[in-house]
């Protein structure tokens, strides 16, 4: 939980969440040598806030995951940490992210619980995705 | 925690709240060192009448500002205070005369809710839609009046987008109609000559800390004539029976200076606004996807609200760190919700959402101005660079 006086310095967001809002590693595209790319895309129409995910996996392992985001601060920090946690490993790293626990550690409020949603719908959509991919090999 | 205080702040927000200049601060301190000296100033002894003696030449500092007589200024704690006193007070005293008042759809929630109160209490309301710069049109106004119409509430500098009514001509056409007019000048008192001497305005609520006064003071300007009152919202006597309740010495002397100070300088202020405003808009102004919000011919230099489509307002804000600046009104900018008065003017959500108002003070520098220019380039640019192709 935020200090009062972390409240005031900080506003709602957290260091974790100021860090990876300020360099934000994963927000680019996946160069071409690396193969074509798994791409999904999630949006909410009334503010606005998309988010698309870009994964190149080899041999079930995640190469490169990539996004590009619209949206307020804590979506941006989820999607580079999601990214971050899930890149050079295992595709079923993806199906381990605890949206829950995302939630936790960069202290989203309740009114923006919405946007960690929707990265959580990309990822839903990212799992399926992979899976089909699988019952077709 | 330590990067932001070690960073030095540039306070762009003054249209939430300005600082206090050290002379108001000094005239404030000396009143509590002082305050042996000075006692209640309602009671009628020798430290009750100094108390009233100082009173009474903020009074005068407050009046000599706007250009009204000092017996007509009933302090408050502010101006939605005074808005609530204006308009809830002068619909009750006026009920007589008819239950149809006016207002328009950008005007600040401390006289939307005013309204709304009074709706609920069996008074017909209309708000007069603005056109797409945020200026309301006269014959629309002139239109809205009914026989039944006794009062009209219209702002005269909004405070997200800086637009300036014409607060001469809507006066003029409410007396012809022998309407009231009230006008929140939150934004103006201070900052733009008022002179209420030649105006047809009888009710204007303005505040101390919107001019480098204290935060909690604010007065009602309340036009001596006929057929123009209100009634109180509280009751324990005290200012005509207006207002009750022991008038904060200390707050009411900082104003007091404040207005002293604010009649000084009123026109180097409005050049000094003037040219941060034109730095920064002129800068600015050909950025790719760039939309300023509000009229630029009708307009209060002190303010400046800017949208960029293509950019999330809540990011942008962060971005823009240590720069203060507002999205929306101070007093919305933490609901979430997009800006009503950028609806108003026929903004999408997203164009509303992403708006960013900046607001001139007299501190600010030239220096400040050009680090905000460069740092809003560069956090667009950046955030862009995040940003999935439309």
């Amino acid at each position: 939980m935020l200090s009062n006086n972390e409240l005031i310095e900080h506003g709602p967001y957290n260091e974790l969440v100021r860090s990876l809002f300020k360099n934000p590693l994963h927000a680019k595209d996946i160069p071409d040598k690396l193969g074509k790319p798994y791409k999904v895309v999630a949006q909410e129409s009334k503010n606005g806030s998309k988010i698309v995910l870009t994964a190149v996996i080899k041999e079930e392992n995640i190469l490169a995951l990539r996004f590009r985001a619209f949206g307020c601060p804590f979506l941006i920090a989820a999607a580079e940490f999601c990214c971050n946690q899930c890149e050079g490993k295992h595709n079923k790293e993806v199906e381990n992210i605890d949206i829950l626990h995302l939630i936790q550690i960069l202290e989203v409020p309740t009114e923006k619980i919405g946007v960690i949603l929707l990265l959580q719908d990309a990822l839903e959509s990212l799992k399926l995705a992979l899976d089909n991919n699988k019952i077709k090999k | 925690m330590e990067n932001i205080v070690k960073q030095k702040i540039i306070y762009l927000d003054n249209a939430a709240t300005t600082h206090i200049d050290p002379e108001v601060a000094d005239s404030m301190i000396a009143c509590f060192s002082r305050s042996h000296e000075l006692g209640n100033p309602s009671a009628n002894n020798l430290l009750g009448r100094r108390a009233h003696a100082a009173i009474e030449l903020a009074r005068e500092q407050v009046a000599t500002l706007i250009e009204a007589d000092p017996y007509e200024i009933i302090w408050t704690s502010g101006a939605t205070e005074s808005n609530n006193l204006a308009i809830l007070g002068a619909a009750r005293f006026r009920s007589h005369r008819g239950r149809h008042i006016i207002t328009s759809s950008t005007e600040h929630k401390a006289v939307i809710e005013p309204f709304s109160q009074l709706e609920k209490e069996g008074f017909c309301v209309t708000k007069i839609s603005c056109d797409n710069k945020g200026v309301i049109s006269l014959n629309d106004l002139e239109e809205a009046i009914t026989k039944e119409t006794q009062l009209v509430s219209i702002m005269h500098v909004n405070n997200e987008t800086g637009v300036i009514q014409n607060i001469e001509a809507i006066g003029n056409l409410c007396r012809k109609n022998d309407i009231l007019f009230h006008t929140d000048a939150a934004q103006s008192v201070g900052k733009l000559p008022i002179k209420l001497k030649d105006l047809n305005i009888d009710l204007l609520s303005f505040t101390a800390h919107k001019f480098y006064g204290p935060q909690g003071i604010g007065g009602l300007y309340i036009k001596k004539r006929s057929g123009c009152g209100v009634l109180p919202l509280f009751f324990g006597g005290e200012q005509q029976n207006v207002r009750p309740g022991t008038l904060p010495l200390h707050q009411i002397v900082g104003l007091g200076v404040a207005s002293k100070l604010a009649n000084l300088r009123l026109e180097d202020d409005y050049l000094h606004y003037k040219l941060l405003h034109d730095r920064l808009w002129n800068s600015l102004k050909n950025q790719e996807g760039i939309i300023r919000n509000g009229s630029e011919k009708f307009h209060f230099p002190g303010i400046l609200n800017i949208s960029i489509g293509d950019i999330d307002g809540e990011s942008l804000m962060l971005a823009l760190e240590p720069i203060c600046v507002s999205q929306g009104s101070a007093c919305n900018s933490k609901s979430g919700e997009s800006s009503f008065v950028l609806k108003a003017l026929g903004c999408s959500d997203m164009q509303a959402h992403s708006s960013i108002r900046f607001s001139f003070g007299r501190d600010n520098t030239i220096e400040d101005i050009d680090f905000a220019i460069n740092h809003y380039v560069s956090s667009v640019s950046k955030l862009r660079s995040l940003a999935p192709e439309i």
